[in-house]
């Protein structure tokens, strides 16, 4: 039987009296990228410790590769770990700061000189051997601080929030070579993040967390067009929230009463007649006109804001007591005053109503 | 307000010589009295509160040649260095636990506890010790339960004025310490365990390299109060084991022989100065 890379399983800890990760369990295969993502203070940072050995659980077991692994020191786990400020030695130039883990591990000096040369050189920082981390951008840093984990062939890297103390335009570029890094080398990681495009990008699957606990699991894909609630929603992307009762649900089709309109929905049997829903439509799924547009939900609405954005346009449209968001790509970017919005009805997607 | 003093000072540039005017008059009295020690310890000793002016070696000669002084000046650089160390030993791991305390109430009372040993007058401190090393002391009473009879006092010992000193220069250890190791990130120390090294190697090479500043500061305070101890060697040591600050004490207050005083207090200077340059070379060819 194969066993998942990683698994835990009822994980749980708390600070004092505050709990900061409430029984936890997934597992991650083999090679995968698999990001826990979620506000800040919703545990996943915790998590990230707790499977690293650097916090202890209060209740639970971690296995890799099927063996129990909850009591192991950190210094005894093959796994290596990217902190969020880096965490490089300041008193060990990058050489020093790279071979540091081989040193430990008591390593001959022509090897550690190889696979030190080896990582420079997929990091692309040939000829820097000898500069101190505070000589280095934060880029660098970052760069370095993932070659002295990988030259080790940690069975699981562990990022926490690698990205976050860099400028955005920098970030965007890291995404990409860290995402490169790891499909060269096969890693199979777990990456704690804030940021849902970082999540999005990067992962193979997404573990949304809010408050203490896992909300859902699933691919990126899955996760944007099909939440499972409305933390999940609102959390990863943006979305249009209303709230309704549930008119017509038959086999052909399901209607939601909002106010006193009648939103057109796909079949769904999950919800019955009366039921209390919340209806979600995203901003981009949304069509905007001066004249009435073809869709199976049309609304004659008033615009009350727009910003440009460059490659887009966001409208604020007032529809009776709601608010909607809108976004278009830059044609129209004119529109002011009445105009009509349109979605079909697959882009309505229904969760339970609170 | 310092904006517009200095403001002043571009304008007036005698205003700050009026500034510098206290500090200049400390540091010109300081070197006075330093080249007036200089200039007595070649002056010739005629008898008890008189010295002729003049330009001899003779009391270095004496100095250096009395086995008496020798073994003082042996004694006091050796007593430094040991009190220094086990200061250190003693007060590393104190500082340690004091930054590393995640409540902020714990941790300022482990200050508090430090701070302690300061608001108390370094005479009290040194009768509590008396009274513990006497020969009807505390430790004594105790091997005397146990049945080691033969009662010795361990006053007026090397023992004795090494742990007096240790006792004193803790605490201005662990102040100097707390500050650097308080600079060290915690997240380093995670870092190097995920990176394989166990408790110890984490220390050794993470841990004690980045405190190095903090260390070398405290060593050389350390090492300044030990050289220049007086109240200690003379509470505990009696006039058995005197430092060399007792020996200048007693030739210029007791016999009144200012030349052979001033020589033993220029030779305790120089052979400080020797001590802590070697120290800082050594330690810049290390880093």
């Amino acid at each position: 039987m194969e066993f998942p890379r990683l698994q835990l399983k009822a994980v749980m800890k708390s600070f004092r009296h505050e709990v900061a990760v409430k029984d936890i369990s997934f597992a991650i295969n083999k090679g995968e990228f698999f990001t826990l993502l979620g506000p800040s203070g919703c545990g996943k940072s915790t998590i990230l410790r707790i499977i690293a050995g650097i916090l202890k659980q209060d209740s639970g077991e971690i296995f890799l590769d099927g063996e129990d692994i909850s009591a192991l020191p950190p210094y005894k786990r093959p796994f290596g770990m990217v902190f969020q400020n880096y965490a490089l030695f300041p008193h060990m130039n990058v050489f020093n700061n790279i071979a540091f883990g081989l040193k430990v591990r008591r390593e001959k000096k022509k090897e550690i000189k190889n696979k030190t040369r080896k990582v420079l050189e997929l990091i692309k920082l040939q000829g820097y051997e000898k500069k101190y981390p505070q000589q280095l951008s934060g880029g660098q840093q970052q760069r370095v601080a993932i070659a002295r984990c990988i030259v080790l062939m940690p069975l699981i890297l562990l990022f926490d929030e690698p990205l976050s103390n860099l400028d955005a335009k920098l970030r965007q570029q890291m995404r990409i070579e860290l995402k490169n890094i790891q499909k060269e080398i096969g890693v199979t990681s777990l990456y704690v993040t804030h940021d849902q495009a970082e999540a999005l990008s990067m992962s193979d699957r997404i573990c949304a967390m809010s408050k203490a606990k896992i909300e859902q699991v699933g691919v990126p894909g899955e996760i944007y067009k099909d939440p499972k609630n409305w933390f999940v929603a609102d959390f990863i992307g943006q979305t249009n929230r209303f709230d309704g009762i549930v008119a017509v649900a038959s086999d052909l089709e399901t209607k939601v009463k909002v106010g006193n309109d009648l939103i057109l929905c796909e079949s769904n049997r999950n919800f019955k007649k009366n039921e209390r829903v919340i209806l979600l439509v995203r901003p981009e799924h949304i069509r905007i006109s001066p004249k009435a547009v073809s869709s199976d939900n049309v609304y004659k609405v008033r615009i009350e804001n727009n910003s440009y954005m460059g490659s887009k346009v966001e409208y604020r449209c007032r529809l009776g007591d709601w608010l909607v968001k809108v976004d278009t790509q830059g044609v129209i970017s004119d529109l002011a005053g009445e105009a009509y919005i349109g979605w079909d009805k697959e882009f309505s997607h229904l969760l339970k109503g609170g | 307000m310092c904006d517009s003093v200095l403001n002043h000072a571009r304008r007036n540039r005698h205003a700050i010589f009026y500034l510098l005017f206290p500090s200049l008059v400390l540091v010109l009295l300081f070197i006075i009295a330093l080249a007036m020690l200089l200039g007595y310890s070649f002056y010739e000793y005629v008898r008890p509160g008189v010295m002729k002016p003049s330009f001899t070696l003779e009391n270095y000669v004496t100095f250096l040649t009395s086995s008496t002084y020798l073994r003082v000046l042996y004694r006091t650089v050796k007593i430094s260095l040991i009190a220094t160390v086990l200061a250190l030993v003693m007060g590393y791991p104190i500082s340690y636990r004091i930054v590393r305390t995640k409540s902020s109430l714990i941790r300022k009372l482990y200050v508090l506890i430090v701070l302690i040993s300061f608001l108390s007058s370094i005479l009290v401190r040194l009768f509590s010790w008396r009274v513990i090393l006497g020969r009807t002391g505390l430790i004594n009473q105790v091997l005397d339960l146990l049945g080691f009879s033969g009662l010795h006092s361990f006053l007026r010992t090397e023992t004795a004025v090494t742990t007096g000193l240790v006792s004193f220069l803790v605490p201005f250890v662990v102040l100097t310490l707390v500050g650097v190791i308080d600079k060290i990130d915690p997240e380093l120390e995670s870092a190097a365990k995920s990176l394989g090294a166990n408790e110890i190697t984490t220390f050794f090479k993470v841990t004690l390299p980045l405190s190095m500043s903090g260390i070398l500061a405290a060593s050389l305070l350390c090492y300044c109060l030990g050289m220049s101890a007086f109240i200690i060697p003379l509470m505990l040591g009696g006039d058995v084991v005197k430092l060399l600050a007792n020996v200048v004490y007693d030739q210029a207050l007791l016999v009144v022989n200012f030349p052979i005083a001033s020589t033993a207090a220029v030779i305790l200077l120089v052979v400080s100065f020797v001590v802590i340059a070697s120290y800082q070379k050594l330690l810049q060819q290390q880093l």
